[in-house]
């Protein structure tokens, strides 16, 4: 079994870099949630991309071990695969960002004021 | 990418590993491409109207509109983000990197080399560097930890081949060298240095593509950290390219005058600082032969053809990707202080990016074709 990176020494340190710390606009929760969420992102990724190649290998092989996984080189096909559903993750997960962005494109103001309108008065 | 180590140096990434880092590039791919456009449309379509209808009048610099949008929860967002898929690239390759050091250590011991490696155990790296950890990497390009430690060296290999993306020429990450050469070759197309010097190596990406072009010429190589030149020997003689490695600062090296006939850098001198690049330039002619010439790359892009968001995205660079000569490089007129420092035969101008170097090429002095298809040159002669 090869173990994650990391999973090795439970003493290893985390490296920081030496400089100014972004400041916490609105207060630490949401900055680090969001780094939180960040990773989450690259976890779930390296878990597909295993379960992709245990997929592919299986498939292949019809019957497999972890050396099997460890030498297994992705094709241009395999890459190409993975960069979209990388592209999938990454819209699903900052959904919340494209919506603002989309919501500063779009003119919707007008066609919402009216109804807001009534019910503002109701 | 694969997992196969291109050279015997390179950190090597299991499965998982090479996953991670691949997840974060397309993390920063997609920060770029899809969270960014979307950043400049709140400064375009949002802040920088409501700046002129509060105030009455267009902002006097972008430092005003940068105020304001430091207010915005999406421009906070980004910024974070920015600064948080950094950090995680840097882990990524960091941890990966340790979890193999005593076997790269061991590798770095060279038996019979056919270059050298200088280190200076009383140096101390320029304020300029020091002062904050560059690219926000851990540990920076000085940090050494033991007599025989090349982490550094190993971070920054792994770390720049993985964030180029194969740009510069996939995991030997040198079309950078070769365009330098490329640059030499366009101006000087017979030229036959016996003596260069390549300043700020690192672990010597640019330095071993420069040294192949001309194998009966010595070539060496500074830059300030103790294990990044250890790495940096170990690679080069792995690849069995000899270079002079030594722990030196290019403001004031221990050569002899009228030494080499050509000094090259590599994406160094945006790195130094206002008062250092004069003390670098001046140190290139000192050490130079009459008659050689010094060939300096840099990043393709100045502060006067930005707009406001990307003036923006510049100070984003300076205060928290750790780069505090970023504004200082793209506003400094390179020409002016060649000149002023001596040097003959000044050219300033973009050269064609390019993975194979010839003689009497015409690939200089046209317009920029943007970073990676593009580098800035500055040459001079003494």
């Amino acid at each position: 079994m090869v173990a994650a990176p990391g999973m090795e020494d439970p003493k290893a340190k985390v490296w920081i870099p030496k400089g100014r710390p972004i400041p916490f606009h609105d207060g630490p929760t949401n900055d680090q949630l969001m780094a939180m969420v960040m990773a989450l992102t690259v976890e779930v990724s390296i878990l597909r991309e295993r379960l992709d190649t245990h997929e592919r290998v299986s498939e292949a092989k019809g019957g497999f071990g972890t050396a099997d996984v460890e030498a297994y080189n992705a094709d241009d096909e395999a890459l190409a695969y993975r960069t979209g559903f990388r592209n999938r993750i990454m819209h699903k997960v900052f959904r919340t960002l494209r919506a603002e962005m989309a919501r500063l494109e779009a003119d919707t103001e007008e066609d919402y004021d009216e109804i807001m309108k009534e019910f503002d008065a109701a | 990418m694969d997992a196969h180590r291109p050279h015997p140096m390179m950190p090597e990434s299991n499965h998982d590993e090479i996953a991670e880092q691949l997840a974060i590039v397309d993390m920063k791919a997609f920060m770029f491409s899809k969270v960014d456009p979307g950043v400049r449309k709140l400064l375009e379509k949002k802040v920088a109207p409501e700046f002129k209808k509060r105030e009455g009048r267009d902002p006097r610099n972008h430092q005003e509109l940068r105020k304001d949008m430091e207010k915005e929860p999406g421009y906070q967002a980004w910024l974070n983000m920015n600064a948080v898929a950094q950090d995680m690239m840097w882990d990524a390759v960091g941890t990966c990197v340790d979890r193999q050091l005593d076997d790269l250590k061991a590798k770095a011991k060279i038996e019979n080399p056919k270059g050298s490696l200088r280190v200076d155990p009383n140096f101390k790296a320029p304020r300029y560097i020091d002062a904050q950890d560059i690219h926000r990497m851990p540990g920076n390009y000085h940090g050494t930890y033991g007599d025989d430690d090349v982490r550094q060296g190993a971070v920054f290999d792994r770390g720049a081949v993985v964030y180029q993306m194969g740009r510069n020429g996939g995991y030997m990450n040198d079309i950078r060298g070769h365009t330098i050469i490329s640059h030499y070759f366009a101006r000087w197309p017979d030229a036959q240095p016996k003596k260069i010097l390549d300043m700020g190596c690192t672990v010597g990406h640019s330095t071993l593509a420069i040294a192949n072009y001309f194998p009966e010429a010595e070539t060496h190589a500074i830059d300030v950290g103790a294990g990044m030149l250890r790495y940096a020997h170990a690679r080069a003689e792995r690849l069995g390219i000899p270079v002079h490695f030594s722990q030196q600062n290019a403001e004031c090296t221990d050569f002899e005058d009228n030494t080499f006939d050509l000094i090259t850098s590599s994406a160094v001198l945006h790195e130094t600082s206002g008062k250092a690049l004069p003390n670098i330039f001046n140190e290139c002619l000192r050490i130079l032969k009459p008659g050689g010439a010094m060939v300096h790359l840099e990043v393709p892009a100045r502060l006067e053809e930005l707009d406001d968001w990307g003036k923006i995205r510049g100070d984003y660079e300076i205060q928290y990707n750790y780069e505090p000569f970023w504004k200082g490089a793209l506003t400094q007129d390179y020409e002016k202080l060649c000149r002023d420092t001596g040097f003959k035969d000044v050219e300033v101008g973009y050269q064609d990016a390019t993975a194979k170097a010839e003689r009497g090429n015409t690939q200089f002095g046209g317009p920029s074709k943007g970073v990676h298809r593009s580098w800035l040159m500055i040459s001079g002669v003494k």
